[in-house]
């Protein structure tokens, strides 16, 4: 049954440009993926022009979800954040750190951060339902606090900074 | 399934509860009949005995979930529907309402947003067996929603409101029928929204929506954020037309998922009125 993996593939050409692309342009990309010729056929006939706009808004829709919770997640979480920073001092070195995360991965898994560490704070929104979240590092988190107060996102300056 | 359609009562209409409407929505506790919660909020019990049972001791309430993902073709997450359960054993819920989507394909991807089925045979079969798989976990009955989508994945079996009643017909689920998103297809498609009305068995409509989108560059766009005036006044012969064919029609409920800055009356109020006179009008009738 190649069902569940024409509807993976399918997703992937929602999320990922590249692969969408390539998709396009040649469809030997699929040549070694176990698919009927009938899902083969579908995936490389997609209306690449209105799945683009479908990318578009998702993108949009996480962005609005990310801004809109972010804003409500760092007021709470402030003090939470800070006390969390103060206790690991050898994060960063002249407001550098290590590890990068590629924005705006650093603010989302400081959601994820928070969520999971003070479900209290947190509101209870979707998050996982519109943002992917990679697990929490430190490094990550520090250049979360750091993007947020240098954009306004926090208001207050954590004691950190 | 120990709950079926023709237990479900007529509720009326209501409002999409959401974080920043709690306060309104408490000081108008007498203007809305019932509420709508997104189900994957309260998937903590903390939340369910905090927030939401503060809501239900003044409010009927209805949970609709959007993460199931029905439309995959990988098992059901029964991790997810234990929670599910539980929200809907909290509420007494007589139905749960969710969507004709696919959202996600196990841990690989989850695009977090309803993106549409592939409407084929092989599709079909899959739906209807998840189908008949929640409503026995759940013990009540299933009503699933139509989307909006900018596309459609070529090389279908079946056109969408084919699809949508073979689902019905195998399953004995019912329907929530989004009117705004019946519109917004139309238009950007260029169809005629009775044509999708009149193909859907709207016997089967339990629960409806209705929201506000926005124009952006000739697209209608399904945004939750306007009031039902301006273009979205288009929803309203929609709602006139259907709600006395819509026989089985329990709740009506009016979205709202941004721009909060207006009055509670200018965002909902009117058009709830307006909404909750038509369909009691259809009921008298």
């Amino acid at each position: 049954m190649s069902l569940p993996r024409f509807q993976a593939l399918l997703l992937r050409t929602y999320t990922d440009k590249d692969f969408r692309a390539q998709l396009a342009e040649n469809s030997a990309v699929l040549a070694d993926e176990d698919l009927t010729e009938h899902e083969r056929k579908t995936l490389t006939t997609l209306p690449f022009e209105k799945v683009e706009s479908f990318h578009n808004s998702l993108r949009g829709k996480r962005w609005g979800m990310f801004r809109k919770n972010s804003k409500r997640l760092m007021n709470a979480g402030t003090a939470f954040i800070s006390s969390f920073y103060i206790s690991s001092p050898a994060l960063f070195v002249d407001g550098e750190m290590t590890g990068a995360v590629p924005f705006p991965l650093e603010l989302l898994v400081l959601l994820k951060h928070l969520e999971s560490r003070e479900a209290l704070i947190t509101p209870k929104t979707l998050l996982e339902s519109y943002l992917d979240i990679p697990s929490a590092s430190p490094a990550s988190l520090f250049k979360a606090v750091l993007f947020s107060y240098r954009n306004g996102i926090i208001g207050k300056k954590p004691r950190i900074l | 399934m120990k709950k079926n359609l023709d237990s479900i009562p007529f509720f009326g209409a209501g409002i999409g509860l959401r974080t920043e409407l709690e306060r309104q929505l408490r000081e108008h506790a007498e203007d809305v009949l019932v509420l709508e919660v997104i189900t994957e909020r309260f998937f903590e019990k903390s939340a369910r005995e905090g927030t939401l049972a503060s809501f239900a001791k003044d409010f009927r309430i209805i949970p609709h979930g959007v993460k199931l993902s029905i439309g995959s073709a990988l098992p059901l997450d029964y991790e997810h529907l234990e929670k599910v359960k539980a929200v809907c054993e909290f509420l007494d819920a007589p139905y749960y309402s969710e969507h004709f989507a696919l959202t996600r394909h196990g841990d690989e991807f989850d695009t977090g947003h309803l993106s549409p089925i592939w409407f084929t045979q092989e599709n079909l079969e899959v739906v209807i067996a998840h189908v008949k798989e929640i409503q026995d976990y759940l013990e009540r009955p299933l009503v699933l929603e139509n989307i909006t989508s900018s596309f459609e994945i070529p090389n279908a079996d079946y056109e969408e409101p084919e699809f949508i009643s073979a689902v019905c017909q195998e399953t004995g689920c019912g329907l929530l029928l989004d009117l705004t998103n019946v519109f917004i297809n139309a238009y950007n498609r260029k169809t005629d929204p009775y044509d999708f009305l009149q193909r859907i068995p709207l016997d089967r409509v339990i629960h409806m929506h209705l929201a506000g989108g926005k124009l952006h560059h000739g697209v209608m766009e399904d945004t939750h954020s306007e009031p039902l005036s301006g273009i979205n006044e288009e929803v309203w012969p929609l709602l006139e037309w259907t709600a006395p064919r819509a026989t089985r029609l329990s709740t009506l409920i009016i979205e709202r998922d941004s721009n909060f800055s207006g009055s509670f009356e200018d965002m909902l109020l009117t058009d709830l009125r307006r909404a909750q006179k038509i369909i009691e009008d259809s009921k008298k009738g």
